[in-house]
């Protein structure tokens, strides 16, 4: 117990560590399931903008979105060589992904409808998710924090690619306009559940052994405070009558997301859950022998 | 096969140890490589080895503390008090 | 406040807003004709069904002239090839080749948007109406290009018989008197020297495999064969231009 409670120490004073130091067992399988959940949500995060690669209107939106969505890929193989050098092989990461066994973030389990869509994942989406991840870059992993940076510096042009989409069709015709405000109102909810619900800092493992350095409630709130008055400017509405910051206090009060609807989506009954692993299913399914050619040396 | 890579941000600058890649051969490792630490134009330069062919070195041992050829080991504040004094030319506030 | 039901794809929503692309079964499909502009759409008259978009009747550009031709056909083969290849991203045999096979289809579709740029100039249009608002036969690739090729050993069959024929191309273009495209035809050449090694690297490991064979003997025919389109070419046509005909021609995207 002495060990655990020097390690505990060690972390919550801001010390990493390497994949060959010793860890308590309850740190290690926490964070490699953290870790393990990031990478299922790049790769389940690829299949709904995958769709608008193919269907993008100009040749800046078709490459900035291929090069965004390749990005996300190349998250998830940073995240998975991770993942395996903490003892379970990609294969094995995917083989539990595609049966529903492990999870993935719940925006990637709502369906993309339009080109409104695209812009408001890209923007908003994305900017829930770096929030998340500079949370990330202190981790008390230090192969993860490592990754992260180069995560963060990538994610960097989706942000803006994100807005630029918005403001275009801001700019754009009444029926542009009217895309993005349909498409705010769909994604609003799920927008709202993305940090996890409010359990205190003090009572998240992954705070207490700073593989967060935040607590959902702060990712969201930091969340509000710089995303509603950019949403509020282009004359956009949230969908959400009680969306109001308190002068005093500095904070933003909502109206309180479904934490059940959060709980069943993770447990795999998203919109569009099934489909989505699926599709994975099958595409690894059908390039099964690249692999087996590949590692017959 | 892993491969880990190294990267070099700018000329002048030290390679450094930027992450790792799977694949089967030291040709798919290169390209793989220099996708995901090149498309950017973030790195001038990569160099890749399997990772096998590296190996750590973790335990330093200085049980009976050599400073003898580290800057710590020489500490002359006080001789050179002592010394100025002794030639006269000691410094204001140093007397005594 | 209660969970609410998971939202069924089959249920269509408001089919009338711009962009919206979902069909019958909430799939992907081309959305039913009254999206995109109602009885206009279906117009038989000349220009054809999408007359609202594309270049006026009488001011398609004259590509009669060598040099306009010859750009069109090499960026047509880039932009559909690059955006078939595109179709890997995400769903690769495994992550490392998906983030590498992305870049050279990225890199097809960079190519065209110079070559279009080009062409413009001369045509007095911009890249972007070249590369979507003309009609599927308009366009001047080749049928290997166009095929939908969801295989791998297919699409790397593809991949290497392109780039051996797009190498012999090139190097014609950079002797070229028109120092522009030789110029422009010289930084192509540059950037596929990438394009080549990843072919060759795959072609080296899957040599004795079967359907890599077979794909090879299926595929080269085609190279180069420009006597007419299939109908994958409209197929993908009309999913790459959806969003850009649910607004009138012009409107910035």
């Amino acid at each position: 117990m002495a060990r655990e409670d020097e390690f505990l120490e060690y972390v919550q004073s801001g010390s990493q560590v390497e994949v060959d130091d010793w860890m308590p067992d309850e740190y290690r399988a926490r964070l490699r399931k953290f870790i393990e959940m990031h990478g299922n949500s790049e790769l389940m995060g690829v299949l709904p903008e995958r769709e608008w690669i193919l269907r993008a209107p100009t040749l800046q939106r078709k490459l900035a979105l291929t090069a965004k969505v390749q990005d996300e890929v190349g998250h998830a193989q940073l995240i998975y060589r991770v993942v395996e050098d903490l003892g379970k092989p990609r294969e094995q990461c995917l083989e539990d992904l595609i049966s529903g066994k492990s999870k993935f973030h719940n925006v990637f389990h709502y369906p993309t409808k339009t080109w409104g869509d695209v812009g408001v994942i890209a923007w908003l989406v994305d900017a829930a998710a770096i929030i998340s991840q500079k949370a990330l870059l202190k981790c008390s992993y230090a192969p993860y924090a490592r990754i992260m940076k180069k995560i963060c510096w990538e994610e960097s042009f989706h942000i803006l690619h994100g807005r630029d989409v918005v403001l275009t069709l801001m700019l754009g015709t009444d029926d542009q306009r009217e895309l993005v405000q349909e498409a705010l109102n769909r994604w609003w909810g799920p927008l709202m559940q993305f940090h996890g619900n409010p359990i205190t800092p003090d009572e998240d493992p992954m705070y207490v052994w700073r593989i967060k350095s935040q607590g959902n409630d702060e990712a969201r709130q930091q969340f509000l405070d710089g995303y509603v008055p950019q949403i509020w400017e282009l004359g956009l509405t949230v969908p959400d009558p009680e969306l109001r910051k308190d002068e005093e206090t500095g904070r933003w009060h909502y109206t309180e997301p479904d934490w059940d609807e959060l709980m069943n989506v993770v447990t795999g009954h998203g919109p569009k859950t099934e489909d989505r692993l699926d599709l994975r299913r099958k595409a690894r399914e059908n390039s099964a022998w690249v692999r087996s050619v590949l590692l017959a040396a | 096969m892993i491969y880990e890579v190294f990267r070099q941000e700018r000329k002048g600058q030290a390679f450094q140890h930027a992450g790792s890649i799977e694949a089967p051969d030291e040709k798919f490792a290169e390209s793989y490589a220099r996708e995901q630490y090149g498309r950017r134009g973030e790195s001038t330069a990569l160099w890749i080895a399997p990772r096998e062919a590296l190996h750590p070195i973790e335990d330093f041992v200085d049980e009976l503390n050599r400073n003898y050829h580290r800057v710590d080991g020489y500490p002359l504040k006080e001789k050179l008090k002592e010394a100025r004094e002794r030639a006269g030319t000691a410094k204001p506030g140093e007397a005594g | 406040m209660s969970a609410p039901a998971p939202r069924s794809p089959e249920k269509p929503d408001d089919r009338s807003r711009a962009g919206a692309v979902e069909g019958e079964g909430g799939n992907r499909e081309v959305p039913p004709l009254d999206l995109l502009g109602g009885a206009e759409a279906n117009l038989e008259e000349e220009g054809g069904t999408w007359g609202k978009h594309g270049f006026p009747h009488g001011s398609e550009p004259k590509v009669s002239d060598e040099r306009g031709r010859l750009l069109l056909e090499i960026a047509d083969d880039e932009l559909v090839l690059g955006w078939r290849d595109s179709e890997w991203t995400g769903i690769a045999p495994f992550l490392e080749e998906d983030v590498a096979f992305s870049s050279i289809a990225q890199n097809e579709i960079g190519h065209a948007r110079a070559l279009y740029e080009l062409a413009a100039q001369e045509l007095g249009t911009t890249a972007d109406e070249l590369a979507f608002d003309r009609q599927p036969d308009e366009y001047r690739c080749c049928e290997l290009v166009e095929l939908r090729l969801p295989e791998w050993e297919r699409t790397i069959a593809r991949h290497v018989l392109y780039e051996e024929a797009d190498e012999a191309r090139l190097a014609k273009l950079k002797e070229s008197d028109d120092s522009e495209l030789a110029s422009l035809a010289g930084k192509i050449d540059r950037e596929e020297v990438y394009h080549r090694m990843h072919a060759q690297m795959w072609a080296d490991r899957l040599k004795d495999e079967p359907r890599f064979v077979a794909a090879l003997e299926e595929l080269r025919p085609l190279v180069d064969r420009r006597d007419g389109h299939t109908p994958d070419l409209t197929e993908l046509w009309e999913q790459m231009t959806e969003v850009r005909r649910s607004q009138p021609a012009g409107t910035t995207w």
